[in-house]
């Protein structure tokens, strides 16, 4: 098992190995060590000579926080809070994210911000609901959520008060969202796959992690966990109680006959191979997020996601 | 000689009690019908337009003709979406559109939102004749941004595209 660079915070409950024992570990194993430190290495350097604060804003993007977090519909600030987001699960406003101290998250530690990216806590201890993705989130570097703190910390202070949940009662406790976490949530660091090329881990991170994709296009069950059989396969129950398509390798319901310049092309612009565009939520991942991402990211994306295995028949795109 | 020109005055008569009957309103179903044919039309030529812009193809003296296209397409925008041919509970026959009420609802909204349509495509064909291929590519992404700014507020998400193939 490779070793990763241990979080400095206790209560973290990373898989690292903090004894980092080498003694046993087979020629073979450690070769893959090497090769996974290796690709470690690569992701650490893309973006090296940029600072923490450019950095972590380009991260902001590819990590869709402005989509959930700005209001666009009620003219509200940048990342002061968002518009409503209505699930199957009730309604959410996404809070305020910027570094205003008293209606924003101007007085977080560096410590806060990674236990709520990573482990789905606000400072106080509460658990947050899972729609904000931190279940996705909790596979970013530390580096990378650092970065992402950096950038939210060098924007202005807006002054917005958070709007509360509109949830059923029995979900209006932050109790139901800690049940929740402890069922069916584990944090777990991405992990490189050291058999694969870089761009396609990169594009596995940003799809699963920072894209944190699945949250609309994989199905969930009842207990809004999602089905990590039919990952990325549609989900016919999205945000706004919309239907978000497969796209995974099916060649009928999915994106197998894409090419990789087709999906780079649409993650730039919009534009589906037919030459329509498209509407929708996937207009504002477009806007926000997919589109400021760099050519070799959005190459990255459409490799991991070429790579994928088409999704089995079923409820895909939720036809 | 004269039968001729009696045969041509009876036709002209006739034609003549025609004309009223052409300018009345189309069907909303037709309306309809023709709406979805232009947007294909307009895909098919933005489709045509980046194969060859990103140099897939080789005809940069067909990319014209598709910009132009593109432009002439935009501009019968205002007229394709009449009252009578918003979304109705409508009977079997209505064919089915994606066209959201909003259209309606909110006219001014939709008017700028096709306004800027037409003002980025006009560019793009005007862009699409210089023949400087970096300024087309910027100018088709503004055309695609005004595409898809007028998709996600005015029309159903195709959710049922797939549904098609099977």
């Amino acid at each position: 098992m490779p070793v990763l660079p241990c979080p400095p915070f206790r209560h973290l409950p990373t898989r690292c190995r903090p004894d980092g024992r080498i003694n046993g570990l087979t020629a073979r194993r450690l070769l893959g060590t090497v090769a996974t430190a290796g690709l470690l290495l690569v992701f650490s350097q893309v973006y090296a000579g940029a600072t923490d604060i450019e950095r972590g804003g380009y991260l902001v993007h590819a990590g869709g926080c402005i989509s959930c977090h700005t209001a666009d519909d009620e003219g509200g600030g940048p990342l002061a809070g968002g518009d409503a987001l209505v699930t199957a699960f009730g309604t959410f406003y996404a809070p305020n994210i910027t570094p205003d101290a008293e209606t924003g998250i101007g007085t977080w530690s560096d410590e806060d911000f990674l236990r709520a990216m990573h482990e789905g806590s606000r400072p106080d201890g509460a658990h947050y609901y899972p729609v904000f993705p931190y279940t996705a989130y909790a596979g970013l570097t530390i580096d990378d959520v650092m970065a992402i703190k950096a950038y939210l910390f060098s924007l202005p202070p807006i002054r917005q008060r958070n709007r509360a949940h509109e949830l059923p009662w029995y979900l209006s406790s932050r109790l139901a969202a800690g049940a929740w976490k402890l069922l069916f949530f584990t944090a777990e660091r991405f992990m490189p796959d050291a058999s694969r090329a870089a761009p396609w881990n990169r594009g596995a991170y940003l799809v699963h992690h920072l894209g944190h994709c699945g949250e609309c296009h994989t199905p969930r069950n009842v207990l809004g966990v999602t089905d990590s059989a039919r990952e990325l396969a549609g989900n016919p129950a999205g945000p706004d109680g919309k239907k978000v398509p497969d796209i995974t390798a099916n060649r009928d319901t999915g994106i197998g006959r894409w090419s990789a310049d087709e999906i780079e092309f649409f993650l730039e612009l919009g534009m589906l191979p037919d030459g329509d565009f498209t509407g929708g939520a996937m207009s504002s991942v477009i806007d926000d997020n997919t589109s400021h991402l760099s050519a070799a990211d959005r190459h990255a994306i459409a490799t991991y996601l070429r790579s994928l295995p088409a999704a089995p028949a079923g409820d895909n795109s939720g036809s | 000689m004269r039968r001729r020109t009696a045969g041509i005055t009876t036709i002209l008569t006739i034609g003549a009690c025609l004309l009223p009957t052409l300018g009345a309103a189309a069907k909303p179903a037709d309306t309809i019908k023709y709406r979805h044919a232009v947007m294909e039309g307009m895909s098919a030529h933005v489709n045509a337009f980046m194969l060859i812009a990103t140099n897939k193809i080789d005809g940069r003296q067909f990319l014209q003709n598709h910009g132009d296209a593109i432009a002439d397409l935009s501009g019968e925008l205002d007229s394709l979406f009449p009252a009578d041919s918003a979304p109705s509970s409508g009977g079997s026959e209505e064919p089915e559109t994606h066209a959201l009420p909003a259209i309606w609802d909110e006219s001014e909204k939709f008017a700028a939102a096709v306004t800027k349509m037409q003002e980025a495509a006009a560019t793009l064909q005007e862009t699409t004749r210089s023949g400087d291929n970096k300024a087309i590519m910027g100018a088709f992404a503004a055309a695609g941004k005004a595409c898809k700014g007028c998709h996600e507020d005015f029309r159903a998400e195709e959710e049922d595209d797939h549904d098609h193939e099977h």
